[in-house]
């Protein structure tokens, strides 16, 4: 199930301070992702999901809803690529498999299950010796702290993209103004609302 | 090739590579100077009425072909870096304007360290006011750090990081002001206003910002250049003497040839200095792609406990210039000091990265945005052997290998960078911030052209003309001898008119 956007945000996405370029790029975005896996393995894709499930938890948010930000990864990884990548690591979407096989293998050895299959206290200490750099195999462990920054920036973007973080959060930055009129805004300080941004 | 008006055997006078901040303001003057000029630009023309905040859409005008980046402290591309499409990184820059201190021209005879421009500011200003007056910079009269200082229009409205910074630096007693911000406040020439909306990174969609794309480009345009986006140069043609013949570019999978009399390369630092590493060409030093420099950029973050809405307002109003050579310091230039707004994608990814936070943490962190408040700095960087663009072994864009950027602090960015987070940290505090996080961070390309009098030691001269080959020049941030603190694309704009006046001169046309 995919969370939904409160009902101010999605009012705020219909009126005439967004574009129609913009509530359609965001429409779109509200769905779920077709295709999948593009650029991952299928065992890739749940390794994926399941880690990012620790790192990013959603479960405070939207209770038993989830945005699936691996799909999006996913997705993303088999696009035009964001401009760079760590020379030490692999192109994007193999540091991505082989991270993902690397964290399987450690939490076989350490706790008898790959990623997808551990509990939440085990898959958390694994994330916490990923964040040290003490976990190696496919990638050494500078590679993976270079490559767990990478997929934190990654999960970030899709997550804050999302409308249903967007509304959540109350933020307004999709509003900058419409396509007859770009209004911008007036009230910019500290404390200060739109009178179109009270409910968000 | 399809729309080109100029025949591609038959040479132009001047092939400008590159729309950009180096390549718009010498393309308008030779325009209006008679000579036929042509500019390639690899990327698509826009249209800035559709640009979207939306901040993965906007990622079209970024440079996204992949760069290798390595050093201990590699640098990031990608997002509001390199541009891609007509008008350069200035669709996306974030239009704050500094000008160069009068004494980053000079840190080698001030402090026996880096390089000295082979010129001082009395040389470029001239220009940078004649750049400022065409595309409109508003500020504050006096300026408190130029007090002769004349901006076209007043400043926008401060937003909630611009109060902030100015509450911090007052409590603690540094001298802080509006600072220069390249927009319009006064709707004219068919630009609009400053609407305070926030996404000057994502591109302006009414004009305000002051780009080369709404000023020198369309002037070059209605002068008679032709402008051919979509066209990647990936080859330069010389003959026996050695003399640029022409440039060979790829347009929708085909190649094409475009033959010219002379060429400049306004393509940045790293693309700059790509194409001349792979054709070979003026680099009879062995100084193309070295001193390569990045300014130390530090931010640091915190959280007010009133609602500042990082997304409005233009994102970095505040300034003070009190850093340039703080009487404390343990390094040798200096920094600037800017309050930030943020677009909540491009702030989540610096908490990503820079807070290392994970799990629970991490999504509490991101749910903060509304109150989150940042500072900051842009410092002088000296250059090191170490730090260079170089051509990786695996090909990228029509053959040509992708670039490799290696970038390593050295023990005075080290200190810089400390120095900068003890500051920023101390007026965030002041300013009533709490949850204070700091993260380095370095921004801009420069170098690995360097320009000089000695054909030894640089590339370029200091009109940026090639020492090697008289027909070919180079105007972006490629030809900086030092980083400096300032924002780069005024002294881009500056050296570009500059260097159309020299170029003129020099072939004894009007």
């Amino acid at each position: 199930m995919i969370p939904e956007s409160p009902s101010t945000f999605r009012a705020l996405l219909e009126s005439d301070h967004v574009t129609a370029r913009t509530r359609a790029v965001m429409a779109a975005r509200a769905k779920p992702v077709s295709g999948a896996p593009r650029a991952l393995s299928a065992e890739g894709l749940e390794r994926l999901r399941a880690l990012l499930d620790g790192v990013l938890p959603q479960g405070d948010l939207f209770g038993d809803a989830r945005i699936d930000l691996a799909e999006r990864i996913d997705a993303r990884l088999a696009g035009p690529g964001d401009g760079w990548r760590f020379a030490i690591l692999p192109p994007d979407a193999i540091a991505y498999e082989q991270a993902l096989a690397t964290l399987d293998a450690a939490g076989r050895d350490s706790f008898g299950a790959g990623l997808p299959a551990l509990d939440a206290a085990a898959r958390d200490r694994l994330i916490a010796r990923l964040a040290e750099g003490t976990i190696s195999g496919l990638l050494d462990g500078a590679q993976m702290q270079r490559w767990f920054s990478d997929l934190r920036a990654d999960a970030v973007q899709e997550f804050m993209a999302h409308p249903a973080v967007q509304g959540a959060f109350g933020i307004s930055a999709v509003a900058t103004g419409g396509d007859r009129e770009i209004q911008g805004f007036e009230e910019i300080g500290a404390d200060r609302r739109e009178r179109w941004e009270a409910g968000l | 090739m399809k729309g080109a008006r100029h025949a591609l055997t038959d040479p132009v006078d001047v092939l400008v590579i590159g729309t950009g901040a180096g390549g718009a303001p010498v393309l308008a003057e030779l325009a209006r100077a008679g000579l036929k000029v042509v500019a390639l630009e690899a990327g698509p023309r826009f249209t800035a009425r559709d640009y979207t905040p939306d901040e993965i859409t906007a990622a079209t005008f970024y440079w996204r072909e992949e760069r290798l980046s390595a050093g201990e402290t590699p640098q990031a591309f990608g997002g509001n870096n390199s541009g891609f499409g007509v008008g350069g990184s200035m669709l996306h820059y974030g239009a704050f304007m500094p000008r160069i201190d009068a004494r980053d021209f000079h840190l080698f005879s001030e402090t026996g360290q880096g390089v000295d421009w082979p010129f001082g500011r009395d040389t470029l200003l001239p220009y940078m006011e004649r750049v400022e007056e065409e595309i409109g910079v508003s500020g504050p009269m006096p300026y408190p750090w130029e007090p002769t200082r004349r901006f076209t229009d007043a400043p926008p409205p401060r937003n909630a990081a611009a109060e902030a910074m100015l509450r911090g630096c007052a409590a603690l007693g540094i001298r802080a002001s509006d600072g220069p911000a390249a927009l319009i406040t006064r709707a004219r020439n068919g630009r609009g206003a400053c609407v305070n909306c926030g996404a000057c990174h994502q591109g302006c969609r009414n004009g305000a910002k002051s780009g080369v794309d709404n000023s020198f480009l369309r002037r070059a345009e209605q002068d008679g250049a032709e402008i051919r986006p979509g066209c990647f140069a990936h080859g330069i043609e010389t003959n026996a003497a050695g003399r640029v013949t022409g440039v060979v570019y790829r347009h929708e999978g085909v190649d094409y040839r475009q033959a010219c009399g002379t060429l400049i390369l306004a393509a940045g630092a790293v693309e700059t200095a790509r194409l001349l590493l792979h054709t070979g060409l003026a680099n009879r030093s062995g100084q193309v792609g070295r001193n390569y420099m990045a300014h130390v950029s530090t931010q640091v973050w915190g959280r007010l406990p009133e609602e500042t809405r990082p997304n409005k307002g233009y994102p970095s109003l505040a300034i003070t210039e009190e850093m340039m050579r703080p009487a404390d310091a343990d390094f040798v230039g200096g920094y600037l000091i800017q309050s930030l707004g943020m677009m909540p994608l491009t702030w989540a990814t610096n908490v990503a990265r820079g807070r290392g936070l994970w799990g629970p943490d991490l999504t509490r962190a991101l749910a903060g945005y509304n109150h989150a408040v940042g500072l900051g700095a842009h410092g002088d960087c000296l250059p090191h052997d170490g730090n260079r663009v170089t051509l990786s072994d695996e090909p990228g864009m029509a053959s040509v290998p992708k670039p490799l950027i290696s970038f390593s602090y050295g023990a005075n960015e080290r200190a810089m960078h400390a120095h900068a987070e003890r500051t920023l940290r101390a007026i965030l505090a002041a300013a009533g911030a709490e949850d204070i996080w700091a993260m380095p961070r370095d921004a801009h390309m420069i170098g690995t052209c360097r320009m000089g009098n000695d054909p030894e030691s640089s590339v370029v001269d200091p009109f940026g003309r090639s020492h090697d080959i008289e027909n070919l020049w180079i105007c972006d941030h490629s030809v900086f001898p030092s980083a400096t603190a300032a924002n780069p694309a005024l002294a881009i704009m500056a050296l570009s008119l500059r260097m159309a006046e020299n170029l003129t001169a020099r072939r004894g046309r009007p």
